[in-house]
């Protein structure tokens, strides 16, 4: 009994690995530009389709295809935020909300278009086997994704500490106005988060794609996960994510198995609405203003 | 100006009304669909558009409406109109109650914030058996096309009318003031909590309303459809294109989406939605403020040069 609960908390503590990826890239975005993008699970869904197409027409190994991934969703986002997002980022929120939205609905059509409607997943030989360890199941992508979210977590702090990309990237995050006097041009550091942040995206998605079966409707519950996962980590935060993402894994694992499968939502939007309410800027935020 | 805004508001219903006898079944299907939409929108403006709050969760109180109103007339064989009226009530009430908490949280927080609640309040009602569970509730086939017409169109022009009479009172006013200046309006002694609660109350009341319809119209209802979020965005993005906070804004939205979906379906049922998405952007890059434009236009969640969470490390 004590062995199968157990395992019940390693499973929720290893989907907040890719919980956590995925959240990376939003926290990103929303703490440096104050933009929450709508479209940002099918960005995900994209990604994993792209390994997807990889495997199949070329049999490049998912692991292999990531570096490929990440650039070709680098060069993307940076495109998307310098030509579009840049024009209305700097306006109301609500624009913003809208137009990512808008991007959300035609990705996920297109992916429609492209794919169909029905769950596909990454195959690969070790997709669904796991380790052994002091007698306990270890399934190697989600393990893999937990080590690849403190890696990322670990580079992404050394990147926006020491770097001077990185530093510019943060006086903007503080302050756009400075930012700009001391000579730094805020829509190529905007673009370049962007950037950076649809990579960490379409990573996640990969992780995704290899351990779950996904459809181009998958991307709306992988936004809203991210959005939780960033809310329990706080806002603008490296290491968040992967407290917001254990977290979250943890109790939907182990609420599934006590309530029930069907409360799963239940327990995940009843958390943030009341962590919204009582603490707006997370478990690792500061105390609301 | 007044009086030409009153003979144009005139001029279109006596088209709406005139509407079905000039038509055939599958235009007054789609008008019946564009009445609810611009009456859901219009109920979506009062919080999001005249308020300033912009609420990405107002389909839990139209999937809410529809819900209880099928359980009461299903599992305690209530009339209808019974049925329709208690669930508007309580919606009404829950929307002021929740209201409360939720209200206080601003910009982003604020949205996600009703995302989850739109969400909880489907996990919970997919929970319930008495509410149909996840099955879905069955109701009996009564009225005619035409009926259920004249009642959206009914709706739609009720919450015109108590649009107009909010946006030319002193409450209106006062919500004006909160979507300004909401700290300004606190410190000349607005009790900004009551008169946001109130607002999210009556676009709960107006989009139940909308779902009590909607359920014996359709005379089958389940939780995803009733609970679908994409309605939510088409109420934001129908007063978005009209002008947010103007009265006749969420109709003329609701006009151009509708029959623009209608057109895109035309030209291909595949790729319709993704016409959708595309107008979406067009919108928002080429028509901001919405085609009646806005002079009204607050604050509305404009950028300080400093915000209030940057990186953090």
């Amino acid at each position: 009994m004590m062995h199968l609960w157990l395992q019940i908390i390693l499973n929720g503590l290893l989907q907040g690995g890719i919980l956590g990826i995925s959240a990376l890239a939003f926290s990103l975005q929303w703490g440096v530009m104050n933009l929450i993008n709508l479209a940002h699970g099918s960005f995900q869904i994209l990604a994993a389709y792209l390994a997807l197409v990889l495997l199949q027409r070329l049999g490049l190994d998912p692991f292999l295809a990531m570096p490929l991934v990440f650039l070709i969703f680098f060069a993307g986002g940076y495109l998307l935020q310098f030509g579009i997002i840049n024009r209305v980022v700097s306006g109301n929120l609500f624009m913003t909300l809208l137009l990512t939205y808008g991007l959300d609905f035609v990705l996920a059509n297109s992916m429609i278009l492209l794919f169909t409607a029905d769950y596909k997943s990454v195959n690969t030989s070790y997709a669904n086997s796991s380790w052994h360890l002091l007698g306990l199941q270890f399934p190697i992508v989600r393990t893999l994704a937990l080590v690849f979210l403190l890696i990322l977590s670990l580079l992404l702090w050394l990147f926006l500490e020491y770097t001077r990309a990185g530093r510019a990237i943060r006086a903007t995050s503080m302050s756009t106005e400075p930012a700009r006097l001391m000579g730094l041009r805020i829509p190529k550091v905007y673009a370049l988060t962007f950037g950076l942040s649809s990579g960490l995206a379409a990573v996640g998605g990969i992780f995704y794609g290899l351990s779950n079966a996904f459809s181009p409707a998958a991307g709306g519950p992988l936004t809203v996960g991210a959005f939780v996962v960033t809310i329990l980590g706080g806002v603008g935060t490296s290491w968040g994510p992967l407290v917001g993402g254990i977290i979250l894994g943890v109790l939907d694992a182990v609420g599934s198995v006590i309530l029930g499968p069907t409360y799963v939502n239940v327990i995940t939007f009843g958390l943030l609405l009341l962590i919204l309410i009582l603490r707006p800027n997370g478990i690792l935020g500061r105390a609301a203003a | 100006m007044k009086n030409k805004s009153l003979i144009i508001a005139v001029l279109a219903l006596l088209c709406a009304f005139l509407l079905p006898l000039l038509t055939n079944d599958y235009i007054v299907q789609v008008a019946t669909e564009i009445a609810m939409y611009a009456a859901l929108a219009a109920g979506w403006n009062l919080i999001g558009g005249i308020t300033g709050y912009p609420s990405f969760g107002n389909v839990a109180f139209f999937g809410l409406g529809a819900m209880l109103a099928g359980a009461f007339s299903v599992n305690w064989h209530w009339p209808y109109w019974l049925a329709g009226i208690v669930a508007v009530l309580l919606t009404g009430v829950l929307g002021f109650i929740l209201g409360l908490p939720i209200l206080r949280l601003k910009g982003h927080y604020f949205s996600i914030a009703t995302l989850a609640l739109a969400e909880a309040t489907l996990a919970i009602v997919t929970n319930l058996q008495f509410l149909g569970g996840g099955k879905g509730t069955s109701l009996p086939l009564i009225g005619s096309p035409l009926l259920f017409y004249y009642i959206m169109l009914a709706i739609a022009c009720l919450s015109a009318l108590i649009t107009y009479l909010i946006v030319h009172s002193q409450y209106g006013n006062t919500l004006l003031a909160i979507k300004s200046d909401e700290s300004a309006a606190q410190a000349v002694g607005i009790n900004t909590v009551l008169a946001k609660s109130t607002a999210f109350a009556l676009s709960a009341f107006l989009g139940s309303m909308v779902g009590v319809v909607y359920a014996i119209w359709q005379s089958y209802i389940d939780p995803p459809t009733v609970f679908e979020p994409g309605i939510t965005v088409l109420m934001l993005v129908m007063t978005m294109i009209g002008g947010a906070g103007t009265v006749a804004g969420p109709i003329i939205g609701a006009l151009i989406i509708g029959i623009m979906t209608q057109l895109a379906m035309a030209v291909s049922q595949n790729a319709s939605s993704l016409i959708l998405g595309l107008a979406i952007i067009v919108v928002v890059l080429f028509l901001p403020q919405g085609i009646l434009g806005s002079h009204r236009s607050g604050k509305g969640g404009k950028r300080p040069g400093k915000h209030s969470f940057s990186w953090r490390g």
